[in-house]
């Protein structure tokens, strides 16, 4: 088709403006990407650098001075039994946490599509906790589980149990920072997954219906298949957020007792900066990165084959 | 004679502005004064009604007007004291002093930005005296020796500091790397302080107990004391918490005769005796006092050991005086009335505590520092802020005024607590926080009833010759 008078006028201007020769392309997209590159270089890629290369020293705080000890760092780092007790902390707290966050938002979902009354305000209540920083969140729950005056103290005093010590017993003190952490991103769970539930095709679901289908059928063979994107997503990002926790553990716990809930991030923080170790600490924080990764990797690659499989 | 000088003048106006706005100081002004032909009379008379005709103290001259300086404090109470005195400090030195106060952990960390920039943003700072080694250890502050003598009349120094406290938080021997020597770089304060022992004195004559002087006799009152309502004692319990090290468990233990360190960092033979039967005694005393404390007594740190105290529900307790203080203030403790104080049980020993004040190398307006420095830690201020917010203060003469004890009756027994309290044998390396917070670790095992109090200990050792071999500090 014959371009038209103002069309025609258009594309001489623009031509003018923008030449498409391959010398004037390239300028023309380090213009537009310059900025982009350069923020990335300077916010990202500058820093990360940086870090490795402090992974591979130390620094001596008295002369302000860094010495080359290459894999020093990851040496003491793998054989120190304190690094492997906030592996195994951070593990358990971020697989037991995001597992129950999946599961009861999931549950959560499920039972608000249901519409029942009043649900759209309990849905807003619900998700107030989100809204908290974690910081806060760890000083309140602080409080809420302080043996002397603490309300859960005293809930527990009700049924039977006297001066549950919380926070202070190695033993439990890792599951209540994972019952603190649920109680705040389970919503973010539910709220994913709600939001995919609303996008549905409802076709599919009155087909299963006419044929006969119960309601445990459509939501094992139907809903859940539909939602694994959302719940993946959800569970994928939860799970990266719970890796690197850190304000939550030094508002409730700071780590203890007895560095029983120290994770990696705590333990890059408590080495970086109240002990002076940047260069241990950048081999911490190079340890997570790698590890969430991988993680991350593997995760999308079995997310991929499963999607695969349902096509 | 007569006088030959105009008072209408440029430079006659000139110079008498600049003596009253403080451009010059008393010293310049007599010579400007005098070349121009003031006589003496003319020069006494105006240097009176400027209020300048004194030679010392701290109404002498202002040199510094117009000048700001920035300082650096631990927000621990003395950040009240400076806030309340920014308006005298700006009267009588023209000085605008702007200061950030801060928590200790952040204020170490900035204080050490700071001091390794090319420019530090403070011209003077607090340092915590487990980091003197750290900081004045790194040959980042600017030596005193010179201005502490142009010191203003009746600042006392050295006699008015206690010995111990201008060894640990004055001087230090950059070369050997030691406390002490003969170079001065800190000043002690804005606070001091060490650890006395509390107790009430209404609840012990009601039980017919008498003050303990001995750790049996201590356990043994904490258990009568101990009731439903009252806890028999308390204690900082909470995990990794320094001031469990420092209070609790080491004055147990250097009361009990313990010896921390065997060695010394020069020789790199540096080793720790936490594993010794006074060490694992100290930890196991502990332990005991814990039965009888407070049942939340696990998560306690000295902020909620005090303020259990002060309510009424604890019978007991070791604390830092400089942080006590308030237990004595009816509008912050319902027991102000029957709180009794005394040292430390079985020899009165404790840690020794404290700041010093000094001025990094790098700051921009050094003499002016000094001259805030030199207020900051005068008798003036240091009673001001004592009696104001019960922060302890570091001179002999603000801790046994008779005055003060009238109203603060703690005072004396903290200073003579403070007059012997001794240096952390760690405080002379730089990992001196890392080592207390890995034992504190440990320690909490024990009184959380998860392992022995010799298998903390032993822990705890073992901690600290890993952190020793790797600062060098032990081969």
């Amino acid at each position: 088709m014959a371009a038209t008078a103002p069309d025609a006028k258009l594309e001489r201007s623009s031509r003018t403006l923008f030449p498409a020769g391959p010398t004037q392309r390239r300028g023309e997209v380090l213009l537009l990407l310059g900025p982009c590159v350069l923020y990335l270089v300077a916010f990202s890629v500058y820093p990360l650098a940086v870090s490795l290369i402090r992974s591979f020293q130390e620094y001596d705080s008295r002369a302000d001075s860094w010495t080359w000890i290459w894999f020093g760092n990851y040496q003491e780092l793998f054989t120190s039994p304190e690094f492997w007790q906030t592996v195994e902390h951070t593990a358990v707290f971020t697989f037991g946490g995001v597992a129950i966050q999946v599961v009861l938002g999931t549950a959560l979902a499920l039972f608000f599509n249901q519409r029942l009354r009043g649900s759209a305000i309990v849905r807003a209540i619900l998700i107030l906790p989100m809204l908290l920083t974690p910081i806060v969140v760890g000083l309140m729950w602080r409080m809420l589980l302080n043996p002397e005056w603490g309300m859960l103290n005293w809930l527990a005093g009700q049924v039977g149990f006297h001066n549950v010590g919380w926070l202070s017993d190695p033993g439990t003190a890792l599951r209540m920072l994972i019952v603190v952490d649920c109680w705040q991103w389970t919503p973010f769970v539910f709220i994913i997954v709600y939001a995919r539930l609303q996008t549905l095709p409802q076709d599919v679901f009155e087909a299963a219906e006419v044929d006969g289908a119960t309601w445990r059928q459509r939501t094992r063979y139907i809903t859940l298949p539909l939602l694994a994107p959302a719940i993946v997503f959800a569970a994928v990002f939860r799970g990266i957020d719970a890796f690197r926790t850190f304000d939550l553990v030094y508002g409730l716990t700071n780590g203890g007792p007895v560095q029983a809930t120290s994770t990696l991030s705590f333990e890059a923080f408590q080495n970086g900066f109240q002990y002076f170790r940047y260069g241990y600490a950048s081999a911490i924080a190079y340890v997570m990165v790698l590890t969430a990764a991988i993680g991350i990797t593997l995760l999308f690659k079995v997310v991929r084959v499963r999607r695969e499989e349902f096509a | 004679m007569t006088e030959v000088h105009d008072p209408q003048s440029t430079e006659t106006l000139d110079v008498i502005q600049g003596m009253v706005t403080g451009r010059l100081s008393r010293e310049e002004f007599v010579k400007r004064a005098a070349v121009l032909g003031f006589s003496m009379t003319a020069i006494g008379s105006m240097l009176a009604a400027a209020g300048k005709a004194g030679a010392g103290g701290f109404g002498a001259a202002m040199p510094y007007a117009g000048q700001t300086v920035s300082i650096l404090v631990a927000a621990e109470g003395d950040e009240k004291g400076v806030k309340d005195k920014i308006g005298t400090i700006k009267k009588r030195f023209g000085i605008d002093l702007k200061m950030t106060a801060l928590a200790v952990g952040p204020l170490i960390e900035k204080a050490n930005q700071n001091l390794k920039a090319p420019t530090s943003s403070f011209d003077a700072m607090m340092v915590l005296g487990f980091t003197v080694s750290q900081m004045v250890g790194g040959g980042y502050f600017q030596p005193l020796n010179n201005y502490v003598k142009k010191a203003p009349k009746g600042y006392d120094f050295p006699k008015d500091f206690p010995a111990g406290e201008l060894k640990y938080v004055g001087y230090f021997d950059v070369k050997k790397q030691q406390f002490g020597g003969r170079t001065l770089y800190l000043i002690p304060g804005l606070h001091g302080g060490s650890v006395v022992f509390f107790y009430r004195k209404d609840l012990l004559r009601a039980a017919g107990v008498k003050v303990p002087t001995t750790w049996g006799q201590y356990l043994q009152a904490a258990k009568k004391l101990h009731s439903g309502d009252v806890a028999g004692n308390s204690m900082i319990a909470k995990s990794g918490d320094v001031s469990m090290f420092l209070v609790d468990w080491y004055t147990r233990f250097v009361n009990g005769g313990g010896r921390l360190m065997t060695g010394s960092p020069q020789k790199k033979n540096f080793t720790p005796r936490l594993t010794s039967p006074q060490a694992v005694a100290a930890l196991q005393h502990m332990v005991d006092c814990v039965e009888v404390a407070s049942d939340g007594v696990l998560q306690y740190d000295f902020t909620a050991s005090v303020d259990s105290f002060s309510a009424g529900k604890t019978a007991m307790m070791l604390m830092w005086s400089t942080i006590a203080g308030p237990v004595y203030n009816p509008g912050s403790s319902k027991v102000s009335k029957n709180v009794g104080v005394a040292v430390p049980p079985a020899g009165g020993k404790a840690v020794r505590g404290g700041w010093g004040m000094g001025i990094p190398k790098n700051a921009k307006n050094k003499d002016a520092a000094w001259t805030v420095i030199a207020y900051l830690t005068s008798k003036e201020w240091e009673q001001y802020q004592t009696l104001k917010y019960q922060t302890d203060p570091t001179r002999k003469s603000t801790f046994f005024s008779p005055a003060l004890n009238k109203k603060l009756p703690y005072l004396k027994v903290a200073g003579k607590v403070f007059e012997k309290a001794q240096i952390l044998e760690i405080a002379a390396v730089p990992e001196t926080f890392e080592m207390i917070g890995a034992a504190a670790e440990e320690f909490s095992a024990a009184l959380s009833g998860s392992t022995s109090a010799k298998e903390a200990c032993k822990k705890a050792n073992d901690r600290w010759i890993t952190i020793l071999k790797r600062g060098k500090h032990l081969k």
